[in-house]
């Protein structure tokens, strides 16, 4: 510890170990301060002066919002199952590139055995007891329907995700993580006469519901969510942590912002996917621009910017893109041609 | 958290991370995260745009553990981590961009322990409203210069680990907490006087 003379407070205060026995006072530094005080008249006034400054420096910390920690964590669990690739390339390059330089010296070769040996004995340990999640995914235009551990049922639809905790027993809290778009049937379960909550987390919001029916779609930077039948509750992950409260035919849309709407809508057109279906209400076709790029990887191109603000009503297979464009064509006499991944929409000539 | 790491330092359970436990990347996510969120909530005044730079930060780590280098001080390694993807991010939300020069990094004061030197302030309503005139005045430096006093006061920095957050020379940075502790040295100067006033 440097102790020498300080010009002023403002350099006392500044001081890395003075700060230290300002902050967290131990019987050794308290000793070695008080001694540093005594040594002449002065110090005695710096030090309360620099003492009286840094009381003054403790910042207004916001409250950390509930959740928050074991929320980033769930993302993150998500996160990193869905995207293993780059960890499995780096740990590639570990094993391939250095062997070269490591074979020349024996010592090397030894620790390059070791370390073998405790990367296996990690994996083992790794696979054996850390409990791991279970993920159901869904690639393009593919739709899974599936039971969870509590009789609850999802349909997943295309190019979307599910992960939910493989030690989930149900009788505390069940939650699952969604990335997509998902329908939820979710059955009613009571431990001890009390409801067990349900909760799907999503990047914007977390849902909780007791047994209902609902559909969360988490596109496009956004959490929304279509009731059916029964009550659901949002909950924003935010500093006010809002919650909203949903009922039957409402439809509601959360930002990264934190901001949200709630629109009355006939669930039916927002489920019917899952029933293999598209039904539009009067989309525009930039929306069904947007239904298509979202389940079906295929970009939509609007040579006339115009065209993409026309309204559609109508329904058609989900499985059928080919269908869907026949009729977009011909309800507009407009002209659609479809390639292996992108839609072309222009004006006939 | 966790026993097994309970004796360890944050750079021990770093080099644990590094070479393939799960379990010290747990941990160092359990020890680091309010430090970090703190520091990211005072950068941009928004919970959400905190949360989705932690969650891309450890994704990057999780992913690039065998790549990462070894940590001096984990701590400032990741905060200063962190301020980079905070201001950098190329991400098109309005919301993860910093927030606006008054905002962040406020002081609000400490309630001096029973006893000490400062005790006796509190029961002095004239000390108090001079106390907090004083903060007003603080909360009103260029937040770069409140960001350095957070930096070196709450992360445990040293100068040059300042320096390397903010991306200054450290002859900025000298200057900046230097000219912030003398403006607040001044302002508490005049406080005793009012004080020595009016108690005579």
């Amino acid at each position: 510890m440097q102790q020498q003379s300080y010009s002023s407070a403002s350099a006392l205060a500044l001081d890395a170990s003075f700060q230290e026995w300002v902050q967290h006072p131990t019987p050794e530094n308290a000793v070695r301060w008080e001694q540093w005080i005594q040594q002449e008249a002065s110090h005695q006034q710096l030090a309360d002066e620099a003492r009286r400054m840094l009381l003054l420096l403790k910042p207004a910390q916001a409250d950390i919002p509930d959740h928050a920690r074991q929320h980033v964590w769930q993302r993150l669990q998500a996160s990193i199952k869905i995207q293993p690739t780059v960890q499995k390339a780096s740990v590639l390059t570990l094993v391939t590139n250095p062997f070269q330089r490591i074979y020349r010296t024996p010592s090397y070769r030894w620790a390059a055995v070791a370390a073998i040996v405790v990367v296996l004995m990690g994996g083992a340990y790794w696979s054996f007891f850390m409990p791991r999640d279970t993920e159901v995914a869904t690639t393009v235009a593919e739709i899974k329907t599936l039971t969870l551990p509590d009789g609850s049922t999802v349909v997943l639809n295309a190019n979307s995700t599910l992960t939910y905790d493989a030690r989930w027993d149900g009788t505390a809290e069940r939650s699952v993580t969604l990335s997509g778009e998902a329908f939820f049937k979710v059955t009613k379960q009571n431990v001890q006469g009390q409801g067990v909550k349900f909760l799907v987390r999503t990047k914007y919001a977390t849902v909780e519901v007791l047994g209902t029916q609902f559909n969360v779609n988490t596109r496009r930077e956004r959490t929304a969510v279509v009731l059916n039948e029964g009550r659901v509750r949002l909950v924003s992950p935010t500093a006010n942590s809002q919650v909203i409260d949903l009922r039957p035919g409402e439809k509601i849309e959360l930002t990264a912002q934190g901001s949200f709407t709630k629109t009355p809508v006939n669930p039916d057109v927002w489920t019917s996917w899952k029933d293999n279906k598209l039904i539009f209400n009067g989309a525009s076709l930039h929306d069904v621009a947007q239904l298509l790029q979202d389940n079906y990887n295929v970009t939509v191109i609007f040579e006339d910017d115009e065209l993409a603000n026309l309204n559609f009503t109508g329904g058609v297979p989900a499985n059928d893109l080919d269908k869907l464009v026949r009729v977009i064509a011909e309800a507009f006499s407009i002209e659609v041609t479809r390639t292996e991944q992108t839609i072309v929409v222009r004006r006939k000539r | 958290m966790n026993a097994q790491y309970q004796q360890l330092s944050n750079e021990q359970v770093w080099e644990m991370f590094r070479q393939g436990d799960d379990g010290a990347f747990g941990e160092l996510y359990e020890r680091l995260f309010n430090d970090l969120y703190r520091y990211g909530y005072q950068l941009s005044r928004n919970h959400l745009a905190v949360q989705d730079c932690l969650h891309d930060l450890f994704l990057y780590l999780h992913q690039h553990r065998s790549t990462i280098g070894a940590a001096q001080s984990v701590k400032f390694y990741l905060m200063r981590a962190l301020r980079r993807r905070m201001a950098h991010t190329s991400h098109e939300q309005a919301h993860l961009v910093l927030s606006s020069d008054d905002e962040g990094f406020e002081f609000e004061g400490i309630i001096p322990p029973e006893g000490s030197p400062e005790d006796e302030w509190v029961a002095n309503d004239a000390a108090n409203e001079q106390q907090r005139t004083i903060l007003g005045y603080v909360n009103q430096l260029p937040k770069r210069q409140r960001e350095a006093l957070y930096l070196l006061y709450y992360g445990g920095m040293t100068h040059t680990q300042i320096a390397e957050t903010m991306g200054v020379k450290i002859e900025t940075v000298y200057a900046f907490l230097h000219r912030a502790m003398e403006f607040l040295r001044l302002h508490l100067l005049t406080l005793l006087f009012v004080l020595w006033f009016t108690a005579s």
